[in-house]
């Protein structure tokens, strides 16, 4: 339909003269001669002036039908990737769009987004089809905004958003109550109504302290298990035999159909090296889902207690070395004088203490990690067998105990035949004495042992061992026991047997570890070793590495593996993080250490990979063309081509498997808040979604404007027509 | 031939007095028995030739410490300094300037553990063995200096409990340390400890302990003992497992 319409541009004060004009020209045309003649020509003039004075414009329109408007989003966010029906989940999307568009470009107005981490405005339905599935989660914040920022240009009618609803629901339901438009939600996904739960992260600490609490963050979703109670429990079992022990138990009932809960739970760690512990969930009619997770436990602190029957160097130079760690924590009693030594002196002249055997051996010795007994007579103090029946069950039950030799230690302190004798790597002699006051080289067994190996280069090692200074005074013993390794031996002395005299034997006795070292003179490779290169710091080396060894904390991996969740999402590149700590397990500083990962893949192949170290002592490392099945990582750290540690992770990567849920219940929040309205994309039709959209709006365009009289040409015309009527009006002889 | 009773009698106290007289039992069958490693340097290097016997016999007499009854003597350039933990170095003049090799093996023995102790016996305050000791002590260690032990120092615990050190002469302050890495290196004194041991032949002190007399020289045989000590168990006596029964002891009273 057509119509015009006409506007004047004069200037205001023209048009006000113009009427002064027109009335003035009435009451002339009324009053004057009339002379038909002259009276055209005045009008005609006068007609001339106004039209150019009001300059009038005539606009011709014509009608139009405008389309309601649409924001079509699409989510792209990595759980997108996860199956519906023959495709994944954003497949599905781009076949009914695609299926659907001439449809909804025909009824409406479509503004394009895709939105994952961001909004990202697509210009065309063709990069629809070409959109991939972000590695990112979908961030309802920072993505909507950028659709709030678009709409205020040209504010949609209705949006349409194509999701699985994998989105923190608190988050996204304010994003969408900003945008202040109805939001049509169309779930994509499948099995959207089948009951179920998974434990969707566990969060735990790196590493745990021995004897110290730690927490374990859980996040549990269920799904059309409302009102259902859900049981959640965390188990620990000692080893892979051993059955599990419910640790603490958490009861979640859901109160609406697709629900997220996060629990914690604390634990003790109870055992040296790590730990696994369980998270099972369980409910009625569902099959329960279990996670495992292993926990490395190292000391805090280790606890040192060192007997010395008398003083000496050995003492001296040990402890000194013991307490400039603050890590260790050193207990110590040196017996300063013997019974039969005499006393002239007033007691409160001396620092003399009580020996406190009985809480030593008895109340205390539980909370030591390492017990070292150096040249220390149980005969001579009369300890009575209970005292040493202690040494053993703490020994049994992880302790580690280290005993020295000197004249007082072994046959000659009175521990043949005793119960400490049956903990220790050798067989005692049955000589008295049986310490013999010689110089003597220590020889290692070998130089791969881990009490031996004490320098990256086997070389230096082997160079180092050969030229130490000699010791003074060793042990007599009359067998190596079964299951015990020699680590140093005598260079000429044998036993009954013929075999090599150990100087330092190690052994296992229940959970714990003894050594033997026969010798109480390990001072001089400190001492004499001062002036030498590189065996200046050898007794510190080897004194680490015992307590290490004796303590368990020489086979931590100092690499773990950051908790997988039960379902990596099968996005590439797939992202997995590590961490590797120094020695005292504090995050490696960067350059300290090389760095690599070994990822093996189902087919037996190996590839090695760099990760990237994303701040001191944590690495990622990202995969891509991971095969289907089982892959293995193994990080591995060396220093200066020392292994630090090493930590294996292995995931099966599935494709179209492990997905989080449709999260109908977020959507059709979504919707309501909104006031939208719920869709299955299954069943779903444009026309449905159609007809919540206003009827097209009648409205009028331009088609084109006219100014006839806006040229000068009319002014000069009109006074040409007035100077005309003049000149007649004085040829004619009238007024 | 066999004493009679009454000779027998008469001659058990000059047996018993020749047996005290005796150097102690000789640790031969122990590992690593203290040795008392004295410095050969310069020419007053041995000021009390018997006076380590004395104090090794007093060792051995209070505490459990297997002593050894020779004494070893040594010069810097010695390997042997370095089998001994803890070196003494008697003087009472200047012994001359070290050579810088004498000073590099002085300063590994000591940053490797070893503990020096020069015991000044010249009776002055000042004079030329302290300056040298002064002078060595900043050669090895430029950023420390010898300071004055405080009452609370280890060396008055680490057997007999001290509030002051004693001597020949009661200088003060009569002993001063330089600790280096948590522990003491050196040891200097000025009160001349070693000549509180020098006896005639019957046991009498052949030099006076000026001013306190008998106690002064008996504390200055006390903190000989707690040196040696030191040396054998470190800063034992300082654990905190001690604190309460010496806090106690002190209270009590001690000389």
């Amino acid at each position: 339909m057509n119509s015009f319409s006409v506007i004047w541009n004069g200037n205001l004060w023209i048009q006000i003269a113009t009427v002064f004009l027109i009335l003035a020209l009435i009451r002339h045309l009324l009053s004057a001669q009339k002379n038909p003649g002259l009276i055209f020509l005045r009008i005609l003039g006068v007609l001339f002036l106004l039209a150019a004075a009001l300059d009038p414009e005539i606009i011709f329109n014509h009608s139009i039908f405008v389309k309601p408007r649409i924001f079509l989003l699409v989510d792209r966010a990595h759980p997108m990737g996860g199956p519906a029906g023959k495709r994944n989940r954003l497949g599905t999307v781009k076949e009914w769009l695609s299926k659907n568009k001439a449809q909804v470009k025909g009824a409406a107005e479509v503004s394009l987004f895709a939105l994952a981490s961001d909004a990202k405005n697509l210009s065309s339905w063709k990069e629809i089809q070409g959109l991939k599935i972000s590695e990112a989660d979908f961030s309802p914040r920072e993505a909507l905004t950028a659709v709030l920022a678009e709409s205020e240009n040209s504010k949609p009618q209705r949006i349409w958003f194509f999701s699985d609803g994998n989105a923190p629901k608190e988050e996204l339901l304010a994003a969408a109550e900003a945008l202040k438009i109805p939001i049509d939600s169309i779930a994509v996904g499948r099995d959207i109504e089948k009951k179920g739960f998974l434990i969707s992260g566990i969060q735990s600490p790196d590493f745990a302290f021995l004897h110290g609490k730690f927490s374990f963050g859980v996040k549990v979703e269920t799904q059309n298990l409302k009102k259902t109670p859900c049981l959640l429990s965390l188990s620990k079992r000692e080893s892979k035999k051993s059955p599990w022990e419910i640790l603490s138990q958490s009861q979640l009932t859901p109160s609406s159909n697709y629900e997220s809960f996060e629990d914690s739970f604390t634990a003790i760690a109870e055992r040296l090296r790590s730990e696994t512990y369980r998270f099972q969930l369980k409910a009625p009619g569902v099959f329960s889902v279990e996670r495992e997770i292993t926990i490395p436990v190292i000391r805090q602190k280790y606890r040192i207690m060192y007997l010395a029957g008398r003083p000496s160097y050995e003492y001296s130079f040990l402890r000194r070395f013991i307490k400039k760690d603050p890590r260790r924590e050193l207990v110590s009693f040196v017996i300063l004088r013997n019974p039969q030594n005499p006393v002239f002196i007033p007691d409160n002249q001396l620092s003399l203490i009580p020996f406190p055997a009985q809480n030593i051996f008895l109340r205390d010795i539980s909370q030591f990690d390492l017990f070292i007994l150096e040249d220390f007579s149980s005969q001579k103090f009369n300890l009575p067998p209970v005292y040493l029946e202690s040494l053993v069950h703490y020994v049994k039950k992880g302790g580690a105990l280290l005993v020295l030799g000197g004249p007082n230690a072994f046959s000659e302190g009175g521990y043949k035949n005793t119960p400490l004798e049956e903990v220790l790597p050798v067989a005692l002699s049955p000589q008295i004495p049986d310490f013999v006051s010689q110089l003597f080289t220590p020889r290692p067994v070998s130089f791969k042992h881990p009490l031996t190996s004490l320098y990256s280069d086997p070389g230096i090692s082997k160079a180092v061992w050969e030229t130490l200074p000699p010791l003074k005074g060793f042990g007599l013993f009359s067998a190596l026991k079964p299951d015990s390794t020699p680590v140093l031996i005598h260079p000429s002395e044998k036993m009954p047997s013929g075999n090599p005299l150990p100087i330092m034997a190690v052994n296992k006795f229940g959970r714990g570890r003894v050594m033997v070292i026969s010798s109480n003179s390990l001072w001089r490779w400190k001492l004499e070793n001062a002036e030498k290169s590189p065996g200046r710091n050898f007794y510190n080396r080897f004194w680490s590495r015992v307590i290490e060894y004796l303590t368990g904390t020489l086979n931590l991996s100092h690499v773990r593996f950051s908790p997988i969740p039960d379902e990596i999402p099968p996005v590439e590149p797939a992202r997995f993080f590590f961490s590797v700590f120094d020695r005292d397990f504090s995050p490696l500083p960067e350059g300290q250490a090389g760095v690599s990962v070994e990822w093996g893949q189902p087919n037996g192949k190996t590839k090695n990979l760099n990760p990237q170290m994303l701040r001191p002592g944590y690495f990622k490392i990202s995969l891509t063309g991971i095969p289907p099945g089982l892959n293995t990582l193994k990080a591995v750290a060396k220093r200066h081509s020392r292994l630090l540690g090493t930590d294996s992770l292995s995931f099966n990567w599935n494709p179209g498997k492990n997905y989080s849920p449709v999260r109908t219940r977020i959507l059709k929040n979504l919707s309501f808040a909104s006031g939208g309205k719920f869709f299955d994309l299954k069943t779903a039709s444009a026309k449905d979604l159609l007809s919540l959209l206003p009827p097209p709006k009648r409205r009028y365009q331009i088609h084109r404007r006219m100014r006839p009289f806006a040229s000068p040409f009319w002014l000069a015309l009109s006074c040409l027509v007035l100077i005309l009527e003049w000149i007649l009006r004085r040829r004619k002889g009238l007024p | 031939m066999l004493l009679s009773a009454n000779k027998s009698k008469k001659i058990l106290p000059f047996l018993f007095l020749i047996l005290l007289t005796l150097p102690p039992k000789a640790a031969a069958e122990d590992s690593d028995a203290f040795i008392w490693t004295q410095l050969k340097l310069g020419p007053n290097w041995d000021p009390y030739p018997d006076a380590y016997s004395s104090i090794l016999a007093f060792v051995s007499q209070l505490t459990s410490v297997p002593v050894s009854s020779k004494r070893r003597v040594i010069a810097l350039e010695d390997p042997k300094l370095f089998l001994s933990p803890m070196l003494i170095l008697a003087g009472e003049e200047s012994p001359g300037p070290l050579s810088k090799k004498e000073i590099h093996i002085l300063s590994d023995y000591l940053r490797a553990g070893g503990l020096l102790w020069i015991e000044n016996d010249s009776g002055v305050v000042g004079g030329s063995f302290e300056d040298w000791t002064k002078k060595i002590s900043k050669e090895i260690f430029p950023q420390i200096s010898l300071k004055p032990v405080e009452p609370d120092n280890i060396l008055f615990k680490t057997f007999f409990l001290m509030k002051e050190a004693g001597g020949l002469h009661a200088r003060n302050p009569g002993i001063e340390t330089l600790d280096y890495d948590g522990r003491i290196a050196i040891i200097y004194d000025r009160n001349d400890l070693l000549g509180v041991w020098e006896e005639d032949a019957l046991g009498k002190p052949l030099y006076p302990a000026i001013p306190g007399g008998s106690l002064q020289r008996e504390l200055g045989k006390r903190l000989t003992l707690n040196i040696i000590l030191y040396a054998l168990t470190g800063d034992y006596k300082a654990d905190a497992v001690h604190q309460p029964y010496l806090m106690e002891k002190m209270r009590s009273g001690i000389p």
